[in-house]
């Protein structure tokens, strides 16, 4: 590796990246890498998908057919096929935009249904505090009316 | 001076080369001018399924109006469709309904669009491929800006795309090949625009160490950073690297970072980390001998200019013309289009530390002189100001 690199003639100060290529070039050109097995393959873009086989020769054969009814079917099947398309998109942008009202509405009325349950159970937790207070209340005022009695009592005595 | 940025996704999180590069575009024009970003609730470009919130949100400091996806992209769906519509004769209504099964399909933002044309100065769409830029432009033609991050796939020989390319007030490129292939393709090369492509956000300080031991990497290694894709060329880059390896014997490793889509070769010296924090990212690429690039379709390559802001050199994919075209311009990596060049460049690189060393430095200089912030502000800023002295 390191011999490959000293057999180039490279102006370290004022690189040529072009001389460098053709000199790589004419390198390869000189000793050709030899081919590799099939599993190697070339290095060129990705290869196009095979032809459609049958279903391709069915397609053919249909047109062959067909071709003299083509002149005045093709202009009535192109007015069908803009017509059909310009329809189902107008139908899908429609129910696109009610399908994103209604996630909105869905989504609102799911909040307020959480809401609603947050605060019955604020309410309800408030509640039994409430009756509690009532409850200590109504001891308060027991004991208070027996002090009451107690202290009468004394006094009559 | 009020921008509006229009594109298929926004978002913090979301790390997608255009949608990256658009946040990073209108952070970084939010200093000199008022900035607004268009988009959709969509976060997974396969499906485009409403992710966000409605309305508005503010992303980094900048404000976001985000609009509802109507419908999702049915994948399997929209692959028969484009199957058709590349391999079969067709009409434009079929290619129409591709756009319209491609999606993000959301007429709000085209709606959107149209009726506040007045509040915007200039409406700047990220890639040409897409609902938002196809229906978004012809809403506002004279107010657009395109930004079409095109690679050279079966896209952009669209028929619709034709026109779209001659609409905009100005089109803003990735690269020279970009511009000379649309140009190629929709004849529009009396739309004014610039070559000026993206900066990137390198962190003052990166260290190769702390990611060897972070991740257990031990000896030298090429990085690979990306999608493991096919379309990325990794299928061919595993069966390159094997090789070469078989061949020379060398002892370098195979490191990848990135989300993978298909399996990786369950081998000692191919060590796949999976997705990266950006920190990683850069950590790893400042202990790497060089980036390694096999894709195919690239409109810029953002993580080939962050080796080069690091001072690293590339060995890219020769049959993406705007990775060898960006090497070649840059003085900065060497490229292959088969086996034997790339075992030659490879060979060359790993063994020739002061090469390195001479491209890497040839990479700083290329990315400070062309790809610095202060440099692609400037651009959009004197895009913008010529187009308003027309």
């Amino acid at each position: 590796m390191e011999k490959s690199a000293m057999d180039y003639r490279i102006d370290y100060d004022r690189v040529d990246v072009a001389d460098i290529m053709n000199q790589v070039k004419k390198r390869v050109a000189d000793d050709p890498p030899v081919p590799e097995a099939p599993a190697g393959g070339p290095t060129g873009p990705p290869p196009a998908p095979a032809a459609r086989g049958l279903k391709g020769l069915l397609k053919k054969t249909a047109r062959f057919l067909a071709r003299p009814c083509l002149p005045f079917l093709i202009p009535l099947y192109e007015r069908f096929k803009f017509r059909l398309n310009y329809e189902v998109n107008v139908r899908i942008d429609e129910t696109s935009t009610r399908l994103e009202t209604t996630r909105e509405t869905v989504k609102l009325l799911h909040n307020l249904g959480h809401n609603l349950v947050l605060e019955l159970t604020k309410l309800k937790v408030e509640e039994e505090a409430l009756k509690s207070k009532v409850r200590v209340l109504e001891k308060e005022l027991e004991i208070l009316g027996k002090r009451e009695k107690a202290i009468e009592k004394r006094i009559l005595e | 001076m009020k921008l509006a940025f229009v594109v298929q996704r926004y978002g913090a999180a979301i790390s997608g080369g255009a949608e990256l590069h658009c946040r990073w575009i209108a952070e970084h024009m939010s200093r000199h001018s008022d900035v607004e970003v268009l988009t959709t609730r969509a976060d997974d470009y396969i499906t485009w399924q409403n992710h966000y919130r409605r309305g508005r949100d503010a992303v980094n400091g900048v404000p976001v109006r985000r609009f509802g996806v109507t419908r999702r992209r049915r994948p399997e769906r929209f692959g028969r469709v484009q199957e058709h519509v590349f391999r079969n004769e067709h009409r434009e209504a079929d290619e129409l309904r591709w756009l319209d099964e491609e999606g993000p399909r959301a007429p709000g933002l085209v709606r959107y669009i149209r009726r506040h044309a007045a509040d915007y100065d200039y409406f700047i769409f990220f890639s040409y491929r897409y609902y938002h830029s196809y229906w978004g432009i012809r809403a506002v033609p004279e107010k657009s800006i395109l930004v079409p991050t095109a690679e050279r796939d079966p896209v952009i020989h669209l028929r619709i795309f034709r026109d779209l390319f001659n609409l905009p007030r100005a089109i803003v490129y990735n690269s020279v090949e970009e511009r000379n292939m649309i140009n190629e393709v929709s004849g529009n090369s009396g739309v004014p625009g610039d070559v000026v492509g993206v900066g990137s956000e390198v962190p003052a300080a990166s260290s190769g160490a702390r990611f060897r031991s972070a991740h257990g990497v031990e000896g030298d290694y090429v990085l690979y950073v990306g999608r493991i894709d096919e379309n990325k060329g990794c299928p061919s880059l595993f069966r390159n690297f094997l090789r070469f390896k078989n061949e020379t014997g060398s002892p370098a490793r195979l490191v990848l970072i990135g989300s993978s889509v298909l399996p990786v070769p369950a081998h000692p010296d191919i060590l796949s980390m999976g997705f990266l924090p950006e920190q990683d990212k850069f950590d790893a690429l400042d202990g790497a001998l060089a980036l390694v690039m096999p894709s195919f379709y690239e409109s810029l390559s953002m993580v080939i200019l962050e080796a080069w802001a690091m001072g690293k050199p590339v060995l890219a994919n020769a049959h993406c013309e705007v990775l060898r075209g960006q090497c070649l311009r840059s003085n900065a990596g060497l490229f292959y289009e088969d086996y034997g060049e790339f075992r030659e460049a490879l060979a060359l690189l790993l063994g020739s530390p002061e090469l390195r060393r001479a491209l890497g430095a040839n990479g700083r200089n290329y990315y400070e002189a062309n790809y610095s912030w202060k440099r692609i502000e400037d651009k959009y800023l004197a895009l913008i100001r010529r187009l308003g002295g027309e």
